[in-house]
C-alpha cells in the first residue's frame, strides 16, 4: 500500500497545484534574481527599471570586496553570537524544564510563570535598559553584550516550546531508567535530551533566525567597525553606497549566499528533525 | 505519591538541590537580561531624564503623556493590523506550498524521495535564511519610483502610473513593509506546516480519500484539524515576530511618512536615541510591555500555547 501512495498519490490531479508551485517559486525568487542583477549593472545600467539588462560588469563585486576586507569580521561576529546564542539557549531552556519537572523544588511554579510572562516580550521595549546595563558593564563592542540578551530573550520561548515536550516524556522511562542507576546529570542527558530533540530542532532553528537577523540591539551595541554583525553593516552600507548601488548589492549578494548554501547542505537533516516528533505548541 | 510527598514535607522540608541547579542558568539570564531591564523602565519611566546623571522625578506624568500622544496608538494600531495580516496570510500561504510540496508533487522514483520535493523545499526557505536588512534593501529598491521593477512592470503590464510610489504613501507604505515581512516568512510557515503533515497518519488520509471526499473537504476535515498544534505556535511566533518588528521597518521607511508606518521599536528610538527623550521612552516601553503582557494572556489562556503551571497540574 505504501507503494501505490508514493507512486500515485490519490490519483488527484496535481497539474493545477504544480502551476502554483512554480507561480509561487518565482515570486519567491524574483527579488534576489533582482538583487544579483543589479549587482552585476554597471553605473550605466544600474537605474534601469527592468529586471534584466544586457550591460554587466563583475566590478562591482571586485570593489566591494577590495574596498571593504572587513566584511569577514562582520561575518564571523553574526555568526559567533548567532550560534553561542543558540546554543546556550537550547542548554539552559533544556536544563530548565527538566529542572521544573522534579519533585520538591519549591517556587518552580512561579518561576515557570514569571517566564512564561514575559513570552512576547519585544527587544525594542528592554534596549534602552540593556544597553545601559552593557556599557555600565563594560560590554558595549563586546559579542557578550549581544549574546546575553540574545540568551534571555529566547528562553521565554524556548521553554514553553520544551516544556510541551517534557510534559510528553513518559514518568515509567524516567524510572526504568532511575532503577538502573542513572543519576540526575545521566537522565538529563541520555532520556530527557533525546526525547526532546524535535523540540530543540525548532527552538534551535528559530533563536538562530532571530539571532541572524536582530537588529535593533546590534544598533544601539556595536560601533565598532570590526564587531558589527551582517545587519548592520547591510544598513550601513546603504547609506555609503547611495550613489552606487551596483556595490551595495555586490555585498548584499555576498553576505547572503554564504546562509544560502548551509542551508541547502543541513536541509534534509533539518526538515527531518522537524518531522521527527510532532510540533508541539 | 502527591500526597506522600506532601507528607513528608511536613515532617522535613526535602529540598531537590540539584533540580535548582538545572534551573540555575536560565533563570541567571532570566533575571539579569529581563526581569533587571523590566524594572529600570518601570523605575525611569517616572522620571525626566536624557542622561543617568541628569534626572528630574514627574511621576506618572510621562504616562498621561504617552496615552495621550496619537503617534503612540497608531504604533499600536500598527502591530495589530501586523498581526492581523501578516500571520494568517503567511499560514495560509506556507499550508498551500506545504500541503503541496508533501502530498501533490509525483515523486518519479518508487523509493518515495523527489528531487523536486527537495528543491522545493530549499527554495521556498531561502528567502527565511535572507538576513532582514537585505530583504529590507532588496524591496525599498523593488518598490522605488521610476527605478523599481514594481513601478515598471505594473506600468507595463497593467497601465498603471509608473511614478507609484508605495513606500512614500501614507495609505500604503505600511502594506508595502508587510508584504516584504511574508515574501521573508512564508517559507518558515511551510516548513512547520511541513513537519506536521508528516505527523499525520496515512490511513487517515487514505480513509478521507476513500470516503470520496474532494480536495476542500480533506484540507478542512482531515490537514486542518490535526496541524492545530502548528497553527497556534505559528500564531505565537508571529505575534512575537511582529512585536520585535524594527529592521524591515528602520530601513525601509524609518516610521515615515508622517508616522504612518511608525511601530513600537522605531517610535522608541526616535523618542529615546533620536530625541533624547529617555524618559517618555521609557514609559513607551511600558505602555508596550502592558501590551505585550495582555497579548500573552489572551495567547496563553483562550489558545492554549503553552500553559500556566498550576499546583494539581505536576
Amino acid at each position: 500500500m505504501g507503494d501505490t501512495i508514493t507512486k500515485n498519490r490519490l490519483g488527484h490531479k496535481n497539474a493545477g497545484w504544480g502551476v502554483f508551485l512554480v507561480i509561487m517559486a518565482v515570486i519567491a525568487v524574483i527579488p534576489l534574481v533582482y538583487a544579483l542583477s543589479l549587482s552585476f549593472r554597471t553605473q550605466n545600467s544600474i537605474y534601469a527599471p527592468n529586471l534584466f539588462v544586457t550591460d554587466l560588469t563583475v566590478g562591482n563585486y571586485i570593489k566591494a570586496i577590495t574596498d571593504n576586507p572587513t566584511i569577514i569580521n562582520n561575518f564571523i561576529s553574526s555568526l559567533v553570537i548567532s550560534v553561542v546564542s543558540t546554543a546556550a539557549t537550547v542548554l539552559c531552556a533544556s536544563m530548565a524544564v527538566y529542572g521544573f519537572s522534579r519533585k520538591n523544588v519549591y517556587g518552580k511554579i512561579l518561576m515557570y510563570n514569571l517566564i512564561l510572562c514575559t513570552l512576547m516580550v519585544p527587544i525594542s521595549a528592554l534596549v534602552i535598559p540593556i544597553t545601559q546595563l552593557n556599557s555600565r558593564m563594560g560590554l558595549l563592542d563586546n559579542y557578550f553584550g549581544l549574546i546575553f540578551p540574545y540568551i534571555a530573550l529566547n528562553i521565554p520561548y524556548a521553554v514553553t516550546i520544551l516544556q510541551g515536550f517534557m510534559k510528553g516524556v513518559p514518568k515509567e522511562l524516567e524510572e526504568a531508567a532511575c532503577l538502573d542507576g542513572c543519576n540526575i546529570v545521566q537522565l538529563y542527558a541520555k532520556i530527557i535530551m533525546p526525547m526532546l530533540k524535535p523540540g530543540i530542532v525548532v527552538v534551535a532553528i528559530w533563536t538562530f533566525l532571530t539571532c541572524w537577523n536582530e537588529f535593533f540591539l546590534a544598533l544601539c551595541n556595536m560601533t565598532k567597525a570590526t564587531t558589527k554583525t551582517l545587519p548592520l553593516i547591510a544598513q550601513q552600507y546603504k547609506g555609503v553606497y547611495n550613489s552606487q548601488p551596483g556595490i551595495l548589492f555586490a555585498i548584499l549578494i555576498i553576505i547572503t549566499i554564504p546562509m544560502i548554501i548551509f542551508y541547502s547542505i543541513v536541509q534534509k537533516q533539518f526538515v527531518k528533525g522537524m518531522t521527527a516528533g510532532a510540533v508541539k505548541g | 505519591m502527591a500526597n506522600t510527598a506532601r507528607v513528608k514535607k511536613k515532617g522535613k522540608l526535602n529540598i531537590n538541590y540539584a533540580g535548582y541547579l538545572f534551573i540555575l542558568p536560565a533563570m541567571f539570564f532570566f533575571c539579569f537580561y529581563i526581569l533587571y531591564p523590566i524594572v529600570f523602565i518601570l523605575k525611569n519611566s517616572m522620571f525626566e531624564w536624557a542622561t543617568l546623571s541628569n534626572m528630574k522625578f514627574v511621576a506618572l506624568a510621562n504616562f498621561t503623556k504617552v496615552f495621550q500622544d496619537s503617534t503612540f496608538w497608531v504604533t499600536i494600531k500598527n502591530s495589530i493590523m501586523w498581526i492581523a495580516i501578516t500571520v494568517p496570510v503567511q499560514a495560509c500561504l506556507g499550508f498551500l506550498l506545504a500541503y503541496a510540496v508533501e502530498e501533490r508533487i509525483k515523486s518519479r522514483k518508487t523509493n518515495g524521495k523527489s528531487m523536486s520535493r527537495t528543491f522545493y523545499r530549499t527554495l521556498f526557505f531561502i528567502p527565511v535564511v535572507t538576513s532582514v536588512t537585505v530583504v529590507a534593501i532588496i524591496f525599498s529598491k523593488i518598490f522605488q519610483p521610476y527605478q523599481g521593477i514594481i513601478g515598471h512592470y505594473l506600468n507595463q503590464w497593467f497601465g498603471l502610473s509608473s511614478t507609484i510610489n508605495v513606500l512614500g504613501n501614507n495609505k500604503i507604505a505600511l502594506y508595502g513593509i508587510m508584504l516584504a515581512n511574508i515574501w521573508e516568512w512564508t517559507g518558515w510557515s511551510m516548513i512547520m506546516y511541513i513537519g506536521g503533515i508528516s505527523q499525520i497518519p496515512d490511513d487517515m488520509k487514505e480513509a478521507a480519500r476513500i470516503d470520496g471526499a474532494n480536495t476542500w473537504q480533506e484540507i478542512r476535515n482531515v490537514y486542518l484539524p490535526s496541524l492545530s498544534s502548528v497553527h497556534k505556535s505559528l500564531l505565537m511566533l508571529g505575534i512575537i515576530g511582529s512585536l520585535q518588528t524594527y529592521a524591515l521597518i528602520g530601513v525601509m521607511t524609518g516610521g515615515g511618512p508622517n508616522h504612518a508606518t511608525e511601530m513600537p521599536g522605531t517610535y522608541i528610538f526616535m523618542k529615546g536615541f533620536t530625541e533624547n527623550q529617555m524618559g517618555y521612552a521609557c514609559a513607551v516601553s511600558v505602555a508596550i510591555l502592558l501590551f505585550a503582557l495582555i497579548l500573552t494572556f489572551v495567547q496563553v489562556k483562550f489558545l492554549g500555547s503553552g500553559d500556566f503551571m498550576k499546583k494539581k497540574g505536576e
